[in-house]
């Protein structure tokens, strides 16, 4: 029997800690028996937020603003659908989710260039999956492109690090980091995408209705304000 | 100081062919270019204007009517992507909106609380800000009513 999951990770901004208990309850309303984990900081932990996760992981988290890099090869589950914690399950289709992996070891849904903020990096490439949802196999391959993605994202951050070809303005983005990686290095991931229409799995806010072709969204994904980061604990290391 | 002479006349295009009317960048005195509207009025008036007289040396009819298409195209394509641009930003406050509505809505106590899961769940569906107000009021009251017995 296959042990399958949702990660969520909060690190930094107790916001996004917040954000994740939220977007976890709505995943209960609509699938109690849903298994669900956080990666986040010891010191925000509060007892009742067992009601909600199955497990709380505190241990040596990074107080990274990608420290979702760092956990998820370290997913307690078969299959993990990493879910951002910006977001807000609306359908009950979120149960079959982790049968749409199929024969591969990651799904993506689409960027959508309309709504975001770069992804084309030249005449011939272009960012083209979203990285803040995504489903995928707990297998030696994935868990080595997992922290390959954390190690590429620290590399891409340092001073010295060098965006040629590209625009320098890919450095912030992880999304960059997971297209490098995808192609140009031999990672040998099975990659496909979320079935059609792919915008009902990760439904970020900016997409046009029409995106969903009819059907209904599963996952709302929205974005934290600035003021409400503002408004939040940031974490300090004790 | 440039040795290049520059162009009295930058960019012109009709405004209105009929009345001889054109739009154009004139150098002025100070070496910057300002927009001008040069008129000459109908040929049957017989007005005439030297600037007008002078764009038409440089550039003559056909060029003039090449450029004014291609002009009116640009700007045919601006106003659908303004359009567009001001349609997506209605779009995401819309959705903004009715999200904030669902996260306030489940802020009540009385809500959250709750565990009547399909009223929950068909507020987190609500697909109109009217469809939370409806179903939290109803979700509201079943709780109050089940408070009172």
């Amino acid at each position: 029997m296959q042990n399958n999951g949702y990660v969520y990770v909060a690190s930094v901004n107790k916001a996004y800690y917040n954000a994740a208990k939220i977007s976890a309850q709505s995943l209960l309303d609509f699938y109690p028996e849903a298994k669900i984990s956080l990666f986040t900081h010891a010191e925000w932990v509060e007892d009742s937020d067992y009601d909600i996760f199955d497990q709380i992981i505190t241990d040596k988290i990074p107080n990274h603003i990608r420290a979702k890099l760092w956990a998820l090869s370290q997913t307690p589950y078969d299959i993990t659908l990493y879910i951002d914690c910006d977001t807000m399950i609306q359908h009950e289709d979120i149960s079959n989710v982790f049968d749409l992996i199929g024969n591969n070891d990651i799904l993506f849904t689409r960027n959508r260039p309309y709504n975001a903020q770069i992804t084309k990096l030249s005449d011939t490439e272009e960012m083209i999956y979203h990285c803040g949802l995504f489903l995928y196999r707990n297998n030696e391959k994935t868990k080595t492109l997992m922290d390959n993605w954390y190690k590429g994202y620290l590399e891409q951050t340092a001073p010295d690090w060098n965006s040629d070809p590209y625009p320098y303005q890919v450095r912030k983005w992880d999304t960059f980091t997971m297209w490098k990686l995808l192609n140009k290095t031999e990672h040998g991931v099975r990659v496909g995408d979320f079935p059609q229409p792919d915008a009902r799995w990760n439904f970020v806010i900016g997409y046009r209705p029409s995106e969903l072709q009819g059907t209904e969204t599963v996952i709302f994904h929205y974005t934290i304000t600035v003021d409400e980061l503002s408004r939040n604990e940031i974490y300090n290391i004790k | 100081m440039s040795d290049v002479e520059l162009s009295k006349y930058k960019n012109p295009i009709w405004q209105n062919k009929d009345n001889r009317h054109l739009v154009c960048e004139i150098l002025q005195s100070d070496g910057e270019y300002a927009l001008c509207h040069v008129v000459a009025g109908p040929e049957s008036e017989g007005g005439v204007n030297k600037d007008f007289d002078s764009i038409i040396a440089e550039y003559g009819y056909e060029e003039l009517d090449k450029r004014t298409l291609e002009h009116s195209k640009i700007k045919e394509q601006r106003l659908i992507v303004e359009k567009e641009e001001a349609e997506a930003k209605v779009m995401r406050m819309k959705q903004e909106v009715l999200f904030n509505m669902k996260l306030e809505a489940f802020e009540s106590d009385l809500i959250q609380s709750s565990e009547d899961k399909d009223l929950k769940k068909l507020i987190r569906k609500a697909r109109t800000p009217i469809e939370v107000q409806a179903y939290a009021t109803i979700l509201i009251q079943r709780e109050l009513e089940k408070n009172a017995e």
